[in-house]
């Protein structure tokens, strides 16, 4: 094997056995799912709950329509309403007030009560009054035509607009889409991308300083060649990254299958799997690697000759601002262009490498023209050449310098060594 | 025959000139003293050695043909600055150093516990590091620098951090390495250390080599012709044109003189004039120490 194999392969191992990475692993995807999970469930607790509503109705009209909900009860008040500010009964959640006829008066309605009233008491009571009363407003009229219910031609007018996005390619397939599907995938996998490109990243600088702090690196570059080792610690800890995702990968895909089984009960998973058939999974998947190994190499030999310059972890601060600056820049543009994927803030910084394995990702489920496509990925595996060949240069001169922290006049003059 | 040989290795940082026309032979199975203050350029030539950075000019000859980077197997280098994985087991970090030097994973484990057998720290193989104390941690790291056989041993500042017993372990250990044919090059500070194992030394002070060949000849060559004598009677009668008195004390019932030779004869010429008037109960030769040839060769630059 060749010595950056042995690098690779040490760099690899020694991360993959830690107890940290096998918990995180295994861990998140499991908390993710709990935390949903969690969350369904405490919302149905709170929904067989059902509110108290009291209804003082002056004109004893309305009281017989309202119909007792899951979440709300409808109590007839006994006294008047002057009683009900007195009164603090904690168990009545609001008190209706209807003072007189409504189709005289639609103002006539109020709800009363100590706390903000949540919007779904509104939608409930309006929901249940509003036929009524335009039931009686109809009959008001007193037209009558014969042989014609004038309830039904009114309720066949109505007519339900419901718009289907679809997506059509070259061959004319038809392929439905929901842009809201394809949003979220696109803000999902921008997020990870960043996550695994700043930790990845940061990981790399954290080996290179300890190399360099504990002064192993000194025996290790009388064996290997500098260029080699850091290749060899970029690429070992890549595929520490690699792994996580593909592990991440295979939970969900078995959450996804025994969703699809489960899904006849369980309507959450019914629409997350709903959610993601329209978008090309694998092909999203295929270029998150591809750009996560690009963005990755990018940024994270950056902060290997990061860690090469500095001899503490508090003096990384300094040299660490610009870099965390572009990467936190390229997530906002990203999130923002989750927005409108097809702008300009979206395709420039699509193209620009510094940015583009960021926002691409948000751009991808949204089919993005192969000429782009190229043009990007291009683009970005020429800047990781020549940034991976400044950093290596950077890195061969710092991991052997130990003392003060060098000035930026200094390391400009490393790379002319 | 020559082991290694640099020949007028220049190297330029920045603005500092770290070597200057550096020349250095060492023979084969001796041990090669690298001596000079702090900051003299001993770890940059060292490092131009290993091949860990490249002279500005000048070449390296490793066997009488120019250093090769197949050649870095054959150097074991234990640096100034040591230290290993701190969060490391110790015999995995053991066995990844070897194999770098090129063994494989399986000789690099055999030859390992072999050692770690023979050092009486079997027992560490599966610690990590951190939970050793540092003078194990040094132990550790002196074998895995001499575990792939090399035939050239670079030792830089190899006692620091031992204790007294561990430096006459560590001592013994580069003399058995010597006795086995091995060559050896050894930077210090510790000049006494010097005496004892040093065959050949090379003094660098201020980029350049100032002082070199070997250690006897260079402490003869520096020797001032101060004898130190005892004798019994209190006055010694000496003829001022060749002999000069410098110091005199009592040393119980006898007495102590510091004299100089100041002709150019032999020392027995010398002690049968002074036998003629006196009666000598010892005659030495003052030879400077290493240390003294150090101080004054830095200083008088």
């Amino acid at each position: 094997m060749n010595k950056t194999g042995i690098v690779i392969q040490r760099e690899y191992m020694t991360r993959v056995r830690k107890k940290s990475f096998i918990f995180l692993t295994l861990l998140m995807p499991i908390l993710l799912a709990g935390m949903v999970v969690g969350i369904v469930f405490l919302s149905s607790i709170n929904n067989k709950k059902a509110k108290v509503i009291v209804v003082a109705d002056e004109t004893g009209e309305y009281f017989p329509v309202l119909k007792n909900t899951d979440q709300y009860v409808f109590i007839e008040a006994k006294e008047g309403f002057a009683d009900f500010r007195k009164n603090s009964d904690e168990s009545v959640y609001a008190t209706l007030v209807i003072t007189d006829d409504l189709l005289k008066n639609p103002e006539a309605i109020a709800l009363y009560s100590h706390k903000q009233v949540v919007s779904s008491v509104e939608n409930t009571v309006a929901s249940q009054l509003n036929p009524y009363l335009s039931d009686k407003k109809l009959n008001s009229y007193q037209i009558s035509i014969p042989n014609l219910n004038l309830k039904n031609i009114i309720e066949n007018s109505k007519i339900n607009l419901k718009i289907k996005t679809v997506k059509t390619d070259e061959s004319g397939k038809e392929t439905q889409t929901s842009a809201e599907s394809a949003s979220i995938t696109g803000m999902v996998f921008t997020f990870l991308i960043y996550m695994f490109i700043f930790v990845y990243g940061a990981m790399v600088m954290q080996g290179v300083m300890e190399e360099k702090t504990n002064r192993i690196v000194e025996v290790i570059v009388s064996s290997v060649n500098p260029f080699d080792l850091m290749m060899g610690k970029l690429v070992g800890i890549g595929l520490v990254g690699l792994t996580q995702f593909g592990i991440w990968a295979l939970i969900f895909l078995g959450f996804g299958l025994s969703g699809i089984a489960l899904s006849g009960s369980f309507s959450l998973f019914q629409s997350i799997n709903g959610l993601f058939a329209s978008v090309n999974m694998t092909e999203v998947c295929f270029y998150f690697v591809l750009f996560f190994i690009g963005g990755y190499l990018m940024y994270a030999s950056l902060f290997a000759a990061i860690g090469a310059m500095v001899n503490s972890q508090e003096d990384t601060q300094q040299y660490m601002m610009p870099v965390t600056v572009l990467i936190l820049f390229a997530t906002y543009a990203g999130l923002f262009s989750a927005q409108n994927p097809d702008g300009p803030l979206a395709f420039w910084s699509s193209l620009i490498p510094f940015t583009s394995p960021i926002v691409m990702m948000v751009r991808i489920p949204f089919e993005v023209p192969w000429w782009q496509m190229l043009l990007s990925v291009a683009l970005l595996a020429l800047t990781v050449i020549l940034i991976v060949k400044l950093a290596a240069k950077i890195y061969r001169v710092g991991i052997l310098m130990y003392g003060k922290k060098p000035t930026y006049g200094e390391i400009v003059k490393w790379l002319k060594y | 025959m020559i082991f290694l040989e640099t020949k007028e290795v220049v190297k330029q940082y920045a603005a500092h000139l770290a070597l200057n026309r550096v020349s250095i032979r060492v023979p084969e199975g001796k041990v090669f003293g690298l001596l000079g203050p702090n900051g003299a350029g001993k770890t940059t030539l060292i490092r131009i050695i290993n091949r860990i950075t490249a002279p500005d000019s000048g070449e390296v000859l490793f066997k009488n043909r120019p250093l090769a980077p197949d050649d870095i197997y054959n150097i074991g280098y234990l640096p100034e600055e040591r230290g290993l994985y701190k969060k490391m087991k110790v015999g995995e970090q053991a066995i990844y150093l070897a194999r770098l030097k090129g063994l494989s994973a399986a000789e690099a484990k055999k030859r390992l516990k072999d050692r770690f057998e023979k050092f009486e720290i079997l027992s560490w193989w599966d610690k990590k590091l951190e939970e050793l104390s540092k003078g194990m941690q040094q132990k550790i790291q002196f074998i895995i620098t001499v575990v792939h056989d090399p035939e050239l041993l670079i030792f830089d500042e190899p006692f620091s951090g031992f204790d007294p017993l561990n430096t006459e372990l560590l001592k013994n250990e580069i003399l058995e390495l010597k006795e086995k044919g091995k060559t050896i090059i050894f930077s210090t500070h510790n000049m006494a250390s010097v005496e004892e194992i040093c065959d050949e030394i090379a003094l660098i002070n201020r980029s350049e080599v100032v002082l070199s060949g070997n250690v006897a000849e260079i402490r003869s060559q520096h020797k001032k012709y101060i004898f130190k004598l005892q004798t019994e009677n209190e006055h010694l009668s000496v003829n001022p044109d060749y002999c000069e008195i410098l110091e005199e004390g009592k040393y119980f019932r006898n007495h102590w003189f510091r004299v100089r030779n100041l002709q150019d004869i032999s020392n027995s010429a010398f002690l049968s004039l002074l036998l003629q008037k006196n009666e000598i109960l010892s005659f030495e030769e003052e030879i400077p120490s290493m240390n003294d040839i150090f101080i004054q060769t830095v200083k008088k630059k």
